[in-house]
């Protein structure tokens, strides 16, 4: 793509005597042709995966058991060896797509085994060894996609165990943690840790769902804000902030639109203990912001505030924990010259307004009155922030 | 050369597992003790999914006569299960608890898992035995049978379980 802009644009440079053809040659080089037959092989290995799944369903009761379970290791061993080969000679797109299909056939193999011989299933240990084949596999051929397939199936396993079981697993959360946690460090990539965090955080809100009170992922997503202080790799440290305060994000809009205070009044108990917790949380972290000097940056923790702690004004405390976040956010990126979070300020506070618009339930606080305020009080932002540039300007000449 | 072990740790590890659960499944046949028990009586047009029978066994569903647990239990915790046979031989339930309970005689323990307790106060469990994929043949006897089914389970010393065999039996009126 940007290979492709800059050949076109530098030939009418050239044409229009800006550079000669030397130099041109030597720009349109800087920009390597990236080519991506991995990603293919990776979709081709998902593809063939599927089928291989799709098997149980498949027209497979007329084989004799025995058989069966030959088909199976065959399958899974031939692959293997199809993808040993070709690493050692150097083709790696072919290696990890045979080590992915492998690996589907061992989870798929566990699943039909388990039907051919009626065994009960109600356990995550299936997903769990699928797991544990799958960090071996990567320890072996550290190859992202295979890590992202361990990640994704132990991921599923604790969905299902969550989910259906109604039983959250804590070897799969070890698992997922420990090993794909630290191989995830290791690799030291953003996507990658997005990815990760973002299923751990996923994780984590169903846990607190289930097992505990939902209230309590707010101490999940800020231990992220806090562990994210302790790394210095901003590959790392990035992903879990973000991670933190997009899903505290998504948790108040929630809250701001879904909070019933008459469903809640009654049956909603709030745990003294979950204090215990939130309070010396939230201090460190203000604390440790405040010794990193991030003065307007202090104002995304208002999405930590407890806003359901008072049920009646839960929908209203949320709605202002989202304006003054988004507003926040606006202010910080002006101050720090940075568009990408002017621009996440301006989607956070569309979609404030958004649940302004369909949450009228308040009867103690006029719609017009708080969209009047809110007008208020954002243009007196304007004007400050507009003196300020002024007067850095100002600032900036003199010197 | 670390690398190559892991490759080969991980293979094999693969085929073991995949292999103990077959041979687990032949032990079961050869050394695990052999009962039946019986399902509710069902409509062949509601247990049938696909390919496969949804059983629901009469040992599922707890009187309170029969429940000893404590306290309370929460979703999905273990149970304990006692069964004792009928002058037929057919397992019934005899008493479900969160404790180990000690089986006498003829009895047998299973594992279970606690659902809920319905508007009936009766407490329904979980044996972990509920899907069967019958073979080609015996699809259409149980296709067109309506009534219950006799289910033939293994149950091994440490605590696995399988369904061996399922027949259909006319209902007693």
């Amino acid at each position: 793509m940007k290979r492709g802009w800059i050949e076109a644009e530098s030939k009418e440079w050239v044409e229009e005597g800006l550079i000669d053809q030397k130099q041109r040659q030597a720009i349109v080089s800087r920009y390597k042709r990236h080519s991506t037959p991995t990603l293919f092989f990776f979709l081709a290995a998902i593809l063939i995966g599927l089928a291989c799944l799709s098997l149980v369903a498949a027209n497979w009761t007329a084989i004799h058991h025995l058989f069966r379970v030959l088909i199976i290791l065959g399958f899974m061993s031939a692959f293997y060896f199809v993808g040993y080969r070709a690493f050692i000679r150097g083709h790696h797109g072919v290696g990890v797509f045979a080590y992915v299909v492998a690996l589907s056939a061992f989870g798929s193999g566990i699943f039909l085994l388990g039907d051919m011989y009626h065994f009960s299933m109600n356990s995550t240990l299936p997903f769990f060894m699928w797991g544990i084949a799958a960090l071996l596999i990567y320890l072996s051929q550290p190859h992202v996609f295979i890590w992202v397939f361990g990640l994704i199936v132990v991921f599923v396993g604790q969905m299902l165990a969550t989910i259906q079981l109604h039983d959250f697993d804590w070897f799969l959360l070890a698992l997922f943690v420990i090993a794909f946690g630290t191989t995830g460090y290791l690799l030291k990539q953003k996507r990658l840790m997005w990815l990760f965090t973002s299923l751990l955080a996923v994780q984590l809100f169903v846990f607190s769902v289930s097992e505990l009170e939902f209230y309590w992922f707010t101490i999940f997503a800020l231990t992220f804000y806090l562990v994210s202080y302790g790394v210095k790799f901003d590959e790392i440290q990035k992903p879990l902030q973000g991670t933190a305060v997009i899903s505290m994000f998504i948790f108040v809009v929630f809250q701001a639109l879904l909070f019933d205070p008459f469903v809640y009044s009654e049956a909603f108990v709030l745990q003294e203990i979950y204090y215990l917790f939130l309070i010396p949380f939230l201090s460190l972290v203000i604390l440790l912001a405040i010794l990193n000097q991030e003065k307007v940056g202090l104002t995304q923790l208002v999405l930590f505030l407890p806003v359901f702690v008072w049920p009646e004004y839960t929908t209203l405390l949320a709605t202002f924990v989202l304006f003054t976040f988004s507003v926040g956010k606006m202010v910080e990126g002006d101050q720090l010259y940075e568009e990408s979070k002017v621009k996440y300020g301006i989607v956070a506070f569309l979609i404030s307004i958004g649940i302004v618009y369909i949450e009228m339930a308040w009867d103690f606080l006029d719609r017009t009155f708080f969209f009047l305020m809110g007008g208020l009080v954002l243009f007196g932002v304007g004007m400050i922030l507009n003196r300020y540039q002024r007067e850095r300007l100002k600032g900036s000449d003199e010197e | 050369m670390i690398r190559k072990r892991f490759f080969w740790v991980a293979v094999t590890l693969q085929v073991v597992v995949l292999l103990f659960m077959v041979t687990s499944s032949y032990m079961l046949d050869r050394f695990g003790q052999v009962i039946t028990i019986q399902t509710e009586a069902f409509n062949a047009e509601e247990v049938f999914y696909g390919d496969y029978v949804h059983l629901s066994y009469s040992a599922e569903e707890v009187r309170p006569e029969n429940w000893f647990a404590s306290d309370e239990v929460s979703s999905n915790q273990l149970i304990y299960v006692l069964l004792t046979p009928d002058e037929e031989g057919i397992f019934r339930l005899k008493a479900a608890s969160d404790r180990e309970m000690s089986v006498e005689g003829d009895d047998v323990m299973l594992q279970a898992r606690y659902r809920y307790q319905d508007n009936n106060q009766i407490h329904q469990i979980d044996l972990g035995l509920e899907r069967y994929h019958p073979h080609t043949e015996q699809q259409e006897e149980l296709e067109f049978s309506e009534s219950r089914m006799l289910v033939t389970i293994a149950l091994s010393p440490w605590g696995q379980k399988k369904i061996v065999e399922v027949e259909s039996v006319g209902v007693e009126q």
